[in-house]
């Protein structure tokens, strides 16, 4: 239900939310969970809903801790195989997001242990949105704190990196990033504090180019 | 992006600029080319299902293991009995027929053939063959009888073989037909 909110928070007030959970004959935005039980069942429009949710997020988690876009796809898509084929396994004791990126990072640890080459190899250009209200001057400065973010994030410590992306991408919460990661809480946190501080300064130191 | 989340575990960590920077930043989509290709792996996996070979290959193992001994039993059970059979002997009328003893023995030899043994031959070849076991049905017969010592020697060899209650009977017997010969 939590995953089904926050798909589109504004159009569901708490106690449709709950009217949705008690109804699931009819819900118009079952759970992850539920759907992955659909799939699991034969019905593969509710695996296109389940990945239509979490395709992007997962896509840029893997490109940005990998830093090298074919790296990146193949990790995603093999990801997703590992979803597909596990599905007559699948039981819905836990999140399906923590058990999404839980994959996802342990495909990412297993490509490090195969290939280290994607250390020195980062490709990836981040790409930008330009709002069409902002002046010249603005977007300009606000590009530039774009490259300043990006370039401080491929320098962050693989595992600062990976709980900051997960705390972005996944909307899980410090219990659940320490669960994909493996590590404590405490450690998490420590490890998510030193990220958010070193890309905060990156951010608003002014930069060589300025 | 996933908008939910527990706000109260990162009170003191988030930084709202830093997210806002990364949300601008982060701005990929998945290219169509990987989506295709992930919708395309998960309806094939539906429509290979029931036709991968992990699916149906041990139940299949295991209904022609069973079949297969249901066969056997029931072939077993079915197949008739060579039936036993004495070939009948036409025996020529030149032919002339001594007569046979009381305890003349038929016997069919492995090839078919019937022979008719008298009973004087018969005594006397199993007079010839040392007494073992194989004497059960006829133990210390014939010339052995004639005399105790000899028929006690039988008695000895019947015991050594095992055949208690058989040499037990034959003791009684020495004794009946030898009342004065004192067995040890």
């Amino acid at each position: 239900m939590i995953d089904a909110i926050s798909l589109n928070p504004g159009d569901l007030s708490l106690s449709q939310a709950q009217a949705v959970a008690y109804a699931p004959a009819m819900d118009p935005d079952p759970e992850d969970s539920a759907l992955m039980l659909r799939y699991k069942d034969g019905d593969v429009d509710a695996f296109e809903t389940l990945y239509r949710r979490h395709n992007d997020a997962l896509y840029r988690y893997l490109l940005r801790l990998c830093r090298h876009r074919d790296t990146a796809e193949d990790i995603f898509q093999e990801v997703w195989g590992k979803i597909i084929k596990a599905r007559s396994r699948y039981q819905a004791t836990a999140k399906f997001t923590t058990f999404l990126y839980r994959i996802a990072h342990n495909c990412f640890i297993d490509h490090i242990r195969r290939n280290r080459r994607h250390q020195n190899t980062a490709d990836v250009e981040p790409d930008s949105q330009a709002s069409p209200t902002d002046t010249p001057e603005v977007e300009t400065e606000r590009s530039l704190a774009r490259r300043r973010l990006d370039a401080a994030l491929q320098d962050l410590p693989e595992e600062q990196r990976d709980v900051f992306l997960l705390h972005e991408e996944s909307g899980l919460n410090l219990d659940e990033i320490a669960l994909v990661t493996g590590a404590n809480r405490e450690t998490t946190k420590s490890r998510l504090r030193y990220a958010v501080k070193k890309l905060r300064t990156a951010i608003s130191e002014p930069s060589e180019t300025s | 992006m996933t908008e939910q989340r527990s706000t109260a575990d990162f009170d003191g960590i988030d930084d709202p600029l830093v997210s806002s920077a990364y949300r601008e930043s982060a701005a990929e989509r998945t290219p169509d080319v990987l989506n295709q290709a992930v919708m395309r792996q998960a309806g094939e996996q539906l429509r290979t299902r029931f036709f991968r070979p992990v699916v149906w290959l041990r139940p299949m193992a295991w209904a022609a293991t069973i079949g297969l001994s249901l066969a056997i039993v029931i072939e077993l059970s079915t197949v008739p009995q060579p039936a036993f059979e004495i070939p009948v002997i036409e025996i020529p009328a030149s032919v002339e027929m001594k007569p046979f003893g009381p305890r003349a023995r038929k016997t069919i030899t492995d090839d078919g053939r019937v022979t008719l043994q008298n009973a004087g031959s018969l005594q006397k070849a199993e007079a010839a063959v040392p007494a073992t076991s194989s004497m059960i049905s006829m133990p210390c017969a014939g010339d052995i009888r004639d005399l105790p010592e000899p028929w006690l020697e039988c008695i000895k060899r019947l015991e050594s073989d095992g055949l208690v209650e058989l040499a037990d009977s034959q003791r009684e017997q020495l004794q009946q037909a030898f009342p004065d010969f004192k067995l040890p």
